[in-house]
């Protein structure tokens, strides 16, 4: 099998077993439920919060969703025994690949329902639409590349809850302060061209992460995997 | 020679002291155009930078170790060296973060303020405390070395963004003075404090290396009896 088709093939079953029990799917879904409904409840539907809390709120509840349900994959594999079946059949990198594009569509999915949502609730109105897309999708991207080395390294812990976030956060960093602040720039007033011109900066930094994340996550994935 | 190495460095930190106490003069005053609102206490930075370098070295070194861990057989001792240097990395980083707080308090005005160089040490610390709660996690000893060794590589590839990200964001300007020039004797004092305290670093991971095998032998002969 060529390499790409062994990362299709995880990538289908990852969706295939998921789709059986959907305990990732509806788990990320309730916790992003329950920190929209908190959100909601503190502000008391009352006072709509500035930009920058918008921006950080809505990273907030992205960054942990993450962290709740990425760790669960590789998790799985070792609790159930399939990981040496997995690991006979398919190379290590075609294994991350499959599992990344698996763990980057369930979070872009999440994001694409929670954080019109979360604009919706907070009343705020996002002028630049094609840059907070962009600036999102990034950032999933970089957040899962992070994840799907964190999670491979979590799983063969006893302590996974709550070790994801706190491995991986020192590292998100940057995605997180470029994050937040494209999501503002998207949000500012005026320049309703739809331009990507002011979050280019934030842009540049998210997809130079990208590469970094992916490449370094890439190669050090063998190490954990083929042990 | 292990003697005469440890005599001759308590030597050199000493005399690196008494420099910056006795010989070292104070730092050009605010009112005089220098960067420092209390010169006569700006000497500490004799004692605060040279922590960060021993931060840079160290994780460079456990960096190194876990690599050769992972491409080179799988030795046990390399385990032990990277552990090592990210326990003295994350004092060091400890230490760099007290007396940049009293530095900033005498300079500055406030123990803490959200400086970039500030967030950025802040961060490395939250890798070595995530680090250290990882490896309590794993029981069994390999698979807890080579996860280890994978996320110090990966937390080595991945930091030296921070130095070039966090400043970008931060609304607070850096405090830290960019492009100081230092005088010729700060310089020196400085240069030498560095040394010594790469040194002193250098010692440490001897003994701490050295503590955590003979820890492991003990562990063996204890399986054996």
């Amino acid at each position: 099998m060529s390499w790409v088709t062994e990362a299709a093939a995880v990538f289908v079953k990852e969706w295939v077993s998921e789709w059986r029990t959907r305990v990732s799917l509806s788990s990320v879904g309730l916790f992003a439920a329950c920190s929209l409904t908190l959100i909601a409840l503190a502000l008391r539907g009352g006072a709509a919060p500035g930009r920058e809390a918008a921006a950080a709120l809505l990273w907030i509840v992205i960054f942990f969703t993450a962290a709740t349900g990425l760790g669960r994959s590789f998790v799985h594999e070792e609790e159930r025994g399939t990981a040496l079946a997995l690991r006979l059949s398919a190379r290590a990198t075609a294994v991350w690949a499959g599992k990344y594009v698996a763990n980057a569509t369930v979070l872009t999915l999440l994001t694409a329902i929670a954080s019109p949502m979360l604009v919706a609730m907070l009343g705020i109105r996002v002028v630049n639409v094609p840059l907070f897309f962009f600036v999102l999708l990034l950032g999933v991207l970089a957040l899962a590349a992070v994840m799907t080395l964190t999670a491979a390294l979590v799983a063969q812990a006893t302590a996974r809850s709550g070790l994801l976030a706190a491995l991986s956060f020192p590292v998100l960093a940057p995605v997180l302060l470029a994050g937040v602040h494209g999501v503002e720039a998207a949000m500012g007033v005026g320049n309703l061209s739809g331009s990507i011109e002011p979050g280019l900066g934030d842009l540049q930094v998210l997809g130079s992460y990208v590469v970094v994340a992916v490449t370094a996550s890439l190669m050090l994935f063998d190490f954990v995997w083929n042990d | 020679m292990a003697t005469f190495g440890k005599l001759f460095l308590g030597v050199w930190i000493a005399l690196v002291l008494v420099a910056t106490f006795l010989w070292l003069p104070s730092a050009v005053p605010a009112a005089a155009g220098g960067v420092f609102s209390s010169p006569d206490l700006a000497r500490i930075i004799i004692l605060h930078l040279p922590n960060s370098m021993v931060v840079i070295v160290a994780a460079f070194v456990s960096g190194w170790y876990a690599l050769r861990y992972l491409t080179r057989g799988r030795d046990p001792v390399d385990d032990i060296r990277s552990k090592t240097s990210v326990a003295l990395a994350a004092l060091f980083c400890v230490l760099a973060t007290v007396t940049g707080s009293v530095f900033a308090r005498v300079e500055w005005g406030a123990y803490w303020n959200w400086d970039p160089k500030q967030i950025c040490i802040f961060l490395l610390l939250l890798i070595y405390a995530a680090y250290f709660v990882l490896r309590a996690g794993i029981e069994d000893a390999e698979k807890r070395a080579s996860v280890c060794a994978v996320y110090v590589l990966f937390a080595v590839v991945m930091t030296p963004m921070l130095g070039y990200v966090v400043p970008k964001y931060m609304a607070t300007q850096s405090l830290h003075p960019k492009n100081t020039q230092f005088d010729a004797a700060y310089s020196w004092t400085l240069l030498a404090a560095g040394a010594g305290f790469i040194g002193l670093y250098a010692w440490l991971q001897n003994i701490a290396v050295r503590a955590d095998l003979v820890r492991m032998a003990w562990e063996e002969y204890q399986c054996k009896e």
